[in-house]
C-alpha cells in the first residue's frame, strides 16, 4: 500500500514542522531506506515508446512497486532519498522531435532529448530555449522536472513560464495531456506547470511543448569584481533601479583563479542582448551607474566570450559546481551514470563529495541579510560558501564545501575544530547537519545537492512543509494514487 | 407558520454576519447577477451575498458546505464563457466590496490585493513607484483581479509580458471546504500557483493576491499600419516575430471592424485598407530608433499601404482608441454579436482566417476579427440582429465550428475567456477521456463536495469512466 500519506491522521491544517528528525505522525517511517548500494543495482528501465513507458508505470502500480523517473542522470539525483525504490523509469530512449514549426517561436519534443541536441536544431534558424538557453547537460524532461532557474530567468521567466503543454504519464500509468504547442491557452487545468520542480513525483514528462526565443544578434556581459559582498549587491540593486533591461543581474562569488587560495570573491555580472545599439546605449548608461560603485577591476565579454561562463550560471547549481571543481587539484570524474550520480560511495576525496548545495528564496529586498546570515553560519560551521545570488528575483544558490584557504587573521570567526584536525568525510557531515537543522530555519532555503547521509529526512532537504503542503498532498494521491513515481522525494515525504 | 427552507435559514445566518443588505434574495435583483459578459449563458442564482473579507468568505463557504449548497465566486462578472453564473441552485459570493489594495512594495515591486480590486487598479496604486501590472484585458476598467487569475487573463500586451500566471506570486485561498491556505510565496512544493490560477473558480475561492509589478518602459512607440487584404497583415506579423522582434503588442483589425470603425465613429483610415495592423514596441530608449526602423521595414516589405507612428500619449491613444472601439463599433452595426477565443499557431492564421470567413459565408452570418496576433489568439465576432432561437442556434454552431477548426489546426478552444458553461461540452474536441479523467481527478481532490462553481470547464461526463463503474456497481 501507499507509503505517502501525508494527510496522515493529524488534524486538518497541520504539518510537520520540526526541521529535525523528529517526522511525527504524519509522515511515514523511513527505516527502510534504498541504501547507495542498493540504488546503484537497480534495475534500468529504458523505454523506447511512450506505451511502453506507461506500460513499466501501470505494471509498477499494479503491484506497489515504486520507480524512480529519470532523465540522462546527467544532474545530481533532487529532493530527499526516495522511500522506496525498485527500479529506474529512465525517458533516455525517448528522444525525438515531435514538432518544429520555426514561424511558430514553439517546439514540441519528447522528454529525453539532450538539451545540447535540441540547440543544435535550433541554432540554424537562430533560435533558443527561451529558458535557460545556455544549460548544455540533461534532457528536457530534467529541466522540467528539476524546475531550476536558469541565467536568463530575470527577463525571460524559468521554464515554467515557457511550457506550454505536455504529456505525461501518471501514477496509474494513464497517459495524458494537458494545454498544447500554442503561446496562448487556458483549456483545461495547468497540469504540466504543476509538473515543473515536481522532481517527478506527479508524472513522468514524456512530451513537452516549449516556447523558443529568437537568438539575439549581439550581446556583452560587463564583469565587475568588489571588495567585498555587500557592496557587490548593493551596486546590483542599483542597476535594477536604473533605466535598462538587463537580461542577467547577477553576483558570483568565487575563486579568483589569479589568486589560487585566496578567498571568494565577488563579481557583479550584467548581460545586455539585442541590436548592437541596445546593447552598446545600454553599456554606457551602466558604466556610469557602476563606477558610482567604485569596483575593484572591470572587465568586458562579448558575444560568444560570453558563453563559457553564461553556461556555468545557467546549469546551477551544477555550473556552480563546476566552477568550484575548477579550482580542486584533482577534478573527479562527471559522474553520468543515473544509478551513481549523487550517491558517492564512501572514500572518494572529499572535494567531490563532501558540497551540500543550497538553494535560498527570499524576496529581492530580503535575500541580502538572509545570504548573510547563511554564509555567517556557513563560517561558523567552519565551511566555506561559492555562491551565485540573483538580487533581481531573490534567490540564491550555494555551493558549500570544506575552507579550502586560509582563514584571514582579521576574521571575525573563531577558527573551527576542523581547521585543525584531520577533515573526515563524517566532520563534514556533521557540520553541514549543523547549518541545516538551525532552529528557525525558513521554509525558502532547500537542499538541491548532498551527500546521501544528509538527504534520508526531508525535513532536512526542504526544511518546514510550506502552509499549502496538506493541498499539494492532495495533488500527489490524484496524480499517483499508489505512490509509485519517487515515493518520499518531495518536501515534508511527498 | 411555515417552517423556512433550509437555504432561508443559511441566508439568515448570512444576513446575521454580514447585515441584511449584503445578502440579496430577490428576484428583481438577482436578475443582474444571473449572467456574465456573454450573451448566451443565463442562469438565476438562488442568493447573492457580499462578503467583507477571508473570514466572511470561509465562513459562507463553509456553512453552504455543510448545507450542500452550491456557491460561485463572482468578480466584475465580464467574463465570456459563462463562468460566475450559479448553476445547480447555487448562490453567488460577489466580491466587489473587497476592493483594497493591501500593500504596494516598490522594492520587491509586488502589490497585494483583495480580489475585487479592477485590474486598471492596480498599475493606478503602482504608477507613483513608476511601476504597473502588465496583463492588461481590454476590460481592465472593470474587470477584477480575482477573475483574472480564474481565467489566467491575457490582454494586448501579454504579447511581451506575459499573462496572470506569470504575474501571480502568491495567493489566499478559500479552499471548497472553507479552510483558508496561503499557496506560493516562493515556498517549495508543488507549483499550487499554476494550478490554481486559470481554474475557473472550481477549486476555491481566492481572497488575496500578490502579483509581480513591472518598471514602466522607458519609452513607448505605436505604430498603425494599413493593408490591402489580411493575408499580408497575416505575413506582416509573422515576418516581425521571425526577425527576433517582440512587440509589446500586435493587434489586428479586419475589413468589417474597420468598416465599423468609420461608420461609427467616422475614423480615417487609408482608402483600399481591408486590414490594420497595430505595432506597439516598448523598452529603453538605446536602441529604439533601431527596433522601430526595423519593424516599419518590415511591415512596408509585406505591402503595409500606410504607416503611422505615435510617439506621444495623446497620439498612442488614438491609434489604441481603434483599436478599444472595435467592439463598441460593431455594437453600432448589429444588435447582438457573440465573440469566440480560439487560438492556433501564429503561421497558420492566413489558413484559419480564411477558414472563419468560410463557415460565416456557408451560414450567412457575418464575422468581424479583431484579435491579438502575435499570439495567434483570434476572437472572431459573429454579428447577428434577431433574438429568435434559430439565428442563436446558427450563430452558437457558428463558434462551435470554427473552434474546431483552431483544434484541427494544432491550436486550441480558448486564449484567455476561458471555457466555463459555453465551451465545457468542447473540451472532448481537444481532449482524449484519460486527459479529462486526470484535469477529473485534480477537481475531485481539491473540491470532493463538488459544490464549489459545479459544471463548469470540464465536460459534464469526465472521469466518469470510473465514476460510472462505480455507481453501476453501487446499483446493483
Ligand atoms: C469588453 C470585454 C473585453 C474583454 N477583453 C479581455 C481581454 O482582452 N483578455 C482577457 O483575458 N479577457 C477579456 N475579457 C474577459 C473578462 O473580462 C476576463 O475574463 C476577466 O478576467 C473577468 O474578470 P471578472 O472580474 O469580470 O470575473 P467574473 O466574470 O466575475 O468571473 C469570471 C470567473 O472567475 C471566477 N472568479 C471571480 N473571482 C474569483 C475569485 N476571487 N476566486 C475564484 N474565482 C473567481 C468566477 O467564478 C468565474 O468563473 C473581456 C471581457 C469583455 C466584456
Amino acid at each position: 500500500m501507499s507509503a505517502v500519506d501525508p494527510r496522515g491522521t493529524s488534524a486538518h491544517g497541520s504539518a510537520p514542522s520540526s526541521a529535525h528528525a523528529h517526522a511525527g505522525d504524519d509522515v511515514p517511517a523511513r527505516d527502510a531506506l534504498p541504501d547507495a548500494a542498493r540504488m546503484r543495482s537497480l534495475p534500468r528501465l529504458e523505454p523506447r515508446t511512450p506505451d511502453a513507458l506507461a506500460g513499466h508505470v501501470r505494471a509498477a502500480h499494479a503491484d506497489g512497486r515504486a520507480l524512480l523517473p529519470a532523465g540522462l542522470g546527467t544532474r545530481a539525483p533532487r529532493g530527499a532519498l526516495p522511500a522506496r525504490a525498485d527500479a529506474w523509469l529512465s525517458t533516455r530512449a525517448l528522444d525525438g522531435v515531435v514538432h518544429y514549426e520555426p514561424g511558430d517561436l514553439t517546439i514540441s519534443v519528447q522528454a529525453g532529448l539532450p538539451l545540447d541536441a535540441l540547440d543544435e536544431l535550433l541554432r540554424p534558424h537562430r533560435q533558443r530555449l527561451a529558458a535557460q538557453p545556455f544549460a548544455r547537460t540533461g534532457s528536457v524532461g530534467g529541466l522540467v522536472a528539476s524546475g531550476a532557474e536558469g541565467a536568463l530567468a530575470l527577463r525571460h521567466g524559468t521554464v515554467r513560464d515557457t511550457l506550454l503543454g505536455a504529456r505525461t504519464c501518471h501514477g496509474d500509468g494513464v497517459l495524458a495531456r494537458s494545454k498544447g504547442r500554442v503561446v496562448k491557452n487556458v483549456a483545461g487545468y495547468d497540469v504540466p506547470r504543476l509538473l515543473v520542480g515536481s522532481l517527478g513525483t506527479l508524472g513522468v514528462l514524456v512530451e513537452a511543448s516549449l516556447r523558443l526565443a529568437p537568438r539575439p544578434a549581439r550581446s556583452a556581459l560587463r564583469v565587475a569584481t568588489y571588495p567585498d559582498a555587500t557592496r557587490a549587491l548593493a551596486a546590483a540593486r542599483a542597476v535594477l533601479d536604473a533605466a535598462l533591461e538587463p537580461a542577467l543581474v547577477d553576483v558570483l562569488c568565487a575563486a579568483d583563479d589569479a589568486r589560487p587560495g585566496a578567498p571568494p570573491v565577488p563579481r557583479l555580472l550584467v548581460l545586455f542582448e539585442g541590436g548592437a545599439a541596445r546593447v552598446d546605449g545600454q553599456l554606457e548608461r551602466l558604466d556610469a551607474v557602476l563606477r558610482a560603485s567604485r569596483p575593484d577591476a572591470f572587465e568586458l565579454l562579448r558575444d560568444d566570450e560570453t558563453l563559457p561562463l553564461l553556461r556555468h550560471l545557467d546549469d546551477a547549481p551544477r555550473g556552480l559546481d563546476d566552477l568550484a571543481r575548477a579550482r580542486d587539484a584533482a577534478p573527479p570524474e562527471a559522474d553520468t551514470n543515473p544509478t551513481t550520480a549523487g550517491s558517492h560511495a564512501p572514500g572518494v576525496a572529499h572535494a567531490a563529495h563532501d558540497v551540500l548545495v543550497l538553494r535560498l528564496q527570499r524576496t529581492p529586498r530580503t535575500l541580502p541579510e538572509a545570504l548573510a546570515a547563511l554564509r555567517d553560519a556557513t563560517a561558523a560551521a567552519g565551511l566555506e560558501a561559492t555562491w551565485l545570488a540573483r538580487p533581481g528575483l531573490g534567490s540564491a544558490t550555494l555551493r558549500i564545501a570544506p575552507r579550502t584557504h586560509a582563514v584571514p587573521a582579521t576574521n571575525a570567526v573563531p577558527a573551527s575544530r576542523a581547521a585543525r584536525d584531520p577533515y573526515t568525510h563524517a566532520t563534514f557531515l556533521a557540520a553541514a547537519a549543523t547549518l541545516l537543522d538551525a532552529p528557525g530555519r525558513h521554509s525558502g532555503l532547500q537542499v538541491l545537492s548532498a551527500p546521501d547521509a544528509l538527504r534520508a529526512d526531508p525535513l532536512r532537504v526542504f526544511g518546514p512543509p510550506p502552509p499549502a503542503w496538506r493541498l499539494m498532498g492532495a495533488v500527489k494521491r490524484a496524480l499517483d494514487p499508489r505512490a509509485v513515481l519517487a515515493p518520499g522525494v518531495h518536501v515534508g515525504g511527498l | 407558520m411555515t417552517p423556512r427552507d433550509p437555504l432561508d435559514r443559511l441566508l439568515d445566518s448570512f444576513a446575521a454576519r454580514l447585515g441584511a443588505e449584503a445578502v440579496v434574495r430577490d428576484a428583481g435583483r438577482l436578475h443582474v447577477y444571473a449572467g456574465d459578459g456573454s450573451p448566451m449563458h443565463d442562469a438565476l442564482p438562488r442568493a447573492v451575498v457580499f462578503p467583507r473579507d477571508t473570514a466572511d468568505v470561509a465562513a459562507i463557504v463553509r456553512a453552504c458546505a455543510d448545507a450542500r449548497v452550491p456557491f460561485v465566486a463572482r468578480g466584475a462578472g465580464t467574463g465570456l464563457s459563462g463562468g460566475a453564473t450559479a448553476l445547480d441552485g447555487g448562490i453567488v459570493l460577489a466580491l466587489n466590496r473587497m476592493d483594497r489594495v493591501l500593500a504596494v512594495d516598490p522594492v520587491d515591486r509586488t502589490a497585494t490585493l483583495e480580489p475585487g480590486v479592477r485590474n486598471l487598479a492596480v498599475s493606478e496604486a503602482a504608477a507613483e513607484h513608476g511601476l504597473f501590472y502588465a496583463p492588461d484585458p481590454s476590460s481592465q476598467a472593470v474587470c477584477t483581479v480575482g477573475g483574472n487569475v480564474a481565467h489566467n487573463s491575457g490582454g494586448p500586451h501579454t504579447l511581451k509580458h506575459g499573462v496572470t500566471v506569470n504575474h501571480v506570486l502568491g495567493l489566499t485561498l478559500v479552499q471548497p471546504d472553507g479552510h483558508v491556505v496561503r499557496v506560493g510565496d516562493g515556498a517549495c512544493g508543488y507549483d499550487l500557483l499554476a494550478l490554481l490560477t486559470g481554474s475557473e473558480g472550481t477549486l476555491g475561492i481566492v481572497t488575496e493576491v500578490t502579483v509581480r509589478l513591472l518598471r514602466r518602459p522607458e519609452t513607448v512607440v505605436t505604430l498603425l499600419a494599413a493593408f490591402d487584404s489580411i493575408e499580408a497583415a497575416s505575413e506582416a506579423t509573422s515576418a516581425v516575430i521571425a526577425a527576433g522582434i517582440v512587440p509589446a503588442a500586435l493587434e489586428m483589425l479586419d475589413a468589417e471592424v474597420v468598416t465599423a470603425l468609420r461608420a461609427a465613429f467616422g475614423f480615417e483610415f487609408p482608402g483600399g485598407a481591408q486590414a490594420l495592423l497595430l505595432v506597439e514596441c516598448d523598452g529603453v530608449l538605446p536602441g529604439m530608433d533601431e527596433e522601430l526602423a526595423d519593424v516599419s521595414t518590415l511591415l512596408r516589405e509585406h505591402g503595409a499601404l500606410s504607416l503611422r507612428a505615435a510617439h506621444d500619449d495623446a497620439e498612442r491613444a488614438e491609434i489604441w482608441t481603434a483599436r478599444k472601439k472595435a467592439f463598441g463599433a460593431l455594437g453600432r452595426i448589429a444588435r447582438h454579436y457573440y465573440t469566440q477565443d480560439g487560438v492556433i499557431p501564429r503561421t497558420r492564421l492566413p489558413e484559419m482566417l480564411r477558414r472563419v470567413r468560410e463557415v460565416a459565408a456557408r451560414r450567412g452570418l457575418r464575422v468581424a476579427n479583431v484579435f491579438h496576433a502575435g499570439d495567434g489568439n483570434l476572437h472572431p465576432c459573429i454579428l447577428f440582429d434577431s433574438d429568435d432561437d434559430k439565428t442563436k442556434r446558427n450563430v452558437l454552431e457558428a463558434g462551435a465550428e470554427i473552434l474546431r477548426h483552431c483544434v484541427e489546426l494544432g491550436g486550441s478552444l480558448t486564449g484567455e475567456h476561458g471555457v466555463g458553461v459555453e465551451k465545457r461540452e468542447w473540451m472532448s474536441t481537444l481532449y482524449a477521456p484519460d486527459d479529462l479523467a486526470v484535469m477529473a481527478r485534480l477537481r475531485d481532490a481539491l473540491d470532493p463536495s463538488g459544490l464549489c462553481n459545479p459544471k463548469k470547464v470540464l465536460p459534464l461526463g469526465a472521469g466518469c469512466g470510473e465514476l460510472s463503474a462505480l455507481g453501476r456497481r453501487a446499483a446493483l
